[in-house]
């Protein structure tokens, strides 16, 4: 059999069609700045923090707009802004890792589902519901307060209970596609399982996924948050949730040290969800038809 | 109706059988995270509290400790079946005591945040479909998105610094003040009181979800022949919106909350925790704090059995309202 081209034209011409469409949506272009722009701040953390997040000074509780400190320092003297840049690199590196795995898990197990369909898919999907059914924040909290904490540990745990919301979509994507054409034709031609699986479905099957990575990734960071703010995040890395954590008892005396690290959280949800809105229009040609 | 009757009790039934798994499920995990954790399980039924020696000599005998671990999950299921969910030493209470006497607060807090997330989130989601693509559409949506983005712990100390610190109108922590020596009306006044900036925090993110359904659901049947039939025969456009066009939006509406009790939960933990309000989520943070073991994993299990049942009695509300389940 003649070996196809890599890629595609009609696919080139998609990929582009659908970047042409997120580029349009001005929203989703915002939030997607937004983040290039913290994912810049994070990784070149020491050099725009200004000063160390982990030392205190002798000039706790000043507002914003002080000389030395312009978001204001907490507490124990530590500068906010310092704090938020270095903070951004455990919730984007949660973001992010989390996203990664569970998406590769959900792949996997929506895949074998999808692809074998039958017991392996009534199975595979009784795991999945159970694992939905989990509470997912109360586990995590409670798993974190038994095992102890740290970075890897939490991204594990988070992507762990996950998985199930791709492991659905990809299966249904290969339910439809297991019997198209084109995937019978590369049967006959004879090609194996794995290679059914990765080079005929998954690149007709995974678009809806790019969303969900951005959706997960939206949701990793909020429950990061919300451990770190019941004291439960990485006691070794300053978070934004943790920030929070510390300006609960200061609400009254020093509103800055919530309002700061509140909005950056916020900031990089609500990006997310408008970059996650915009390639789901953009990636579904049909939805931006109707539009 | 009544011919189609025994597909809905098949299709009770049915549900019923596969929740029973995913109970037994729940409750193992929850066994497995006790006999797992790090040092020895007894800290865990117990807490990290000095409790007397012989009540750790009775704990170990009544989860049968000694016992290889088959054995004592048969103990454990045994002992949850009588209701034992041990002690609290850090509160000087059984466990089930505790819990029971503050799952009243939490029910208040999410039973109000739901039913204002309800009729907001329908009258926004409305409104939208009524003017969509006009500027109030805009501005709902970017409101619902705004909703959906924020946590609500940060969304409920905002509330906190607009409301009570700065224009001091409302309390914000606790259920009543401390010196409260209110009784009968006056009693429940002052609780609606200290209910309003926790039920709006915790609403938030239920507010967007159901607008968005809403405008969806409404904005789709305005387009629909039932909705042109209604109107060519003169019906008010009031009653069109909202009674032919918003019956669509009713079964969703119901999922959205059902489906997501588990948040709605998570969600109270952390607004309670802001706002000092007495519930379960509260008692799951000072149980963190002070490390009482036995009743952080007696709350997970009961929201873990909760999230379960409020999954069955979704289905089977939904195989209610919508013929269509029961047959799929």
């Amino acid at each position: 059999m003649a070996a196809l081209p890599e890629t595609l034209p009609g696919q080139a011409s998609r990929l582009s069609d659908a970047w042409y469409a997120f580029r349009r949506n001005r929203r989703a272009v915002a939030g997607l700045v937004i983040l290039l722009t913290w994912t810049v701040l994070a990784i070149g953390a020491p050099l725009f923090a200004g000063s160390n997040p982990y030392r205190g000074g002798p000039d706790a509780l000043l507002p914003p707009g002080s000389p030395d400190h312009w978001l204001g320092t907490d507490n124990l003297g530590r500068d906010i802004w310092a704090e938020l840049v270095y903070g951004a690199r455990v919730s984007l590196t949660i973001g992010a890792a989390t996203a990664l795995v569970s998406v590769a898990l959900g792949i996997a197990v929506g895949s074998l589902a999808g692809y074998f369909g039958g017991r392996v898919d009534g199975v595979l999907m009784r795991f999945a519901e159970f694992f939905q059914v989990l509470p997912r924040f109360v586990l995590a909290l409670v798993i974190v307060a038994l095992f102890g904490g740290g970075l890897w540990k939490l991204i594990i745990v988070i992507a762990v209970l996950s998985w199930p919301q791709t492991a659905r979509v990809v299966r249904a994507q290969f339910l439809s596609l297991r019997e198209a054409g084109f995937v019978e034709a590369a049967r006959l031609g004879g090609m194996d399982t794995l290679g059914l699986i990765t080079r005929e479905i998954w690149p007709n099957a995974l678009t809806p996924v790019i969303v969900l990575v951005s959706l997960e990734m939206a949701s990793a960071i909020l429950i990061e948050a919300g451990l770190g703010f019941f004291g439960l995040g990485d006691p070794n890395l300053v978070s934004w949730g943790s920030m929070l954590n510390a300006a609960q008892g200061y609400l009254r005396q020093a509103w800055w040290m919530a309002v700061m690290p509140g909005l950056a959280i916020l900031s990089v949800v609500l990006s997310l969800n408008v970059v996650g809105d915009g390639l789901n229009d953009a990636l579904n040609p049909r939805l931006r038809e109707a539009a | 109706m009544s011919s189609a009757s025994p597909a809905l009790f098949r299709y009770i039934g049915v549900r019923i059988l596969q929740a029973l798994p995913l109970l037994l499920g729940v409750v193992v995990v929850n066994f497995l995270l006790i006999q797992l954790a790090p040092g020895d399980p007894t800290t865990v039924l117990i807490g990290d509290y000095p409790a007397p020696e012989e009540y750790v000599r009775q704990v170990r005998a009544e989860f049968g400790l000694d016992q290889p671990l088959p054995t004592r999950l048969v103990n454990y299921l045994g002992q949850l079946a009588q209701g034992n969910l041990g002690y609290s030493f850090a509160n000087r209470m059984p466990v089930r005591e505790l819990i029971l006497q503050r799952l009243g607060a939490t029910i208040l807090l999410t039973g109000v945040a739901m039913a204002l997330a309800t009729v907001i989130g329908v009258l926004a989601g409305v409104w939208a479909a009524r003017y969509r693509g006009k500027a109030t559409d805009g501005v709902v949506q970017t409101t619902a998105l705004l909703g959906y983005s924020i946590p609500e712990f940060f969304l409920g100390q905002i509330l906190i610094l607009i409301f009570a610190v700065w224009l001091g109108w409302l309390p914000s922590q606790g259920m009543r003040s401390a010196r409260s020596t209110a009784t009968g009306p006056a009693a429940t006044l002052e609780v609606g009181l200290f209910l309003i900036l926790p039920a709006i925090a915790l609403s938030m993110r239920y507010v967007a979800l159901i607008s968005r359904l809403t405008r969806a659901s409404v904005a789709e049947a305005l387009t629909s022949d039932y909705v042109l039939g209604a109107r060519a025969r003169g019906v008010s456009e009031r009653r069109v919106l909202f009674v032919h066009a918003l019956r669509n939006a009713a079964a969703p509406i119901v999922t959205v909350i059902g489906y997501n009790l588990s948040f709605i939960l998570a969600g109270s933990a952390l607004v309670e925790t802001v706002f000092a309000w007495p519930g379960i989520g509260r008692l799951l943070f000072d149980s963190i704090t002070r490390r009482d073991y036995p009743v952080m994993t007696a709350i997970l299990l009961m929201v873990s059995i909760g999230v379960v049942l409020a999954n069955l009695i979704t289905d089977l509300i939904q195989a209610v309202i919508d013929p269509r389940v029961r047959y799929s």
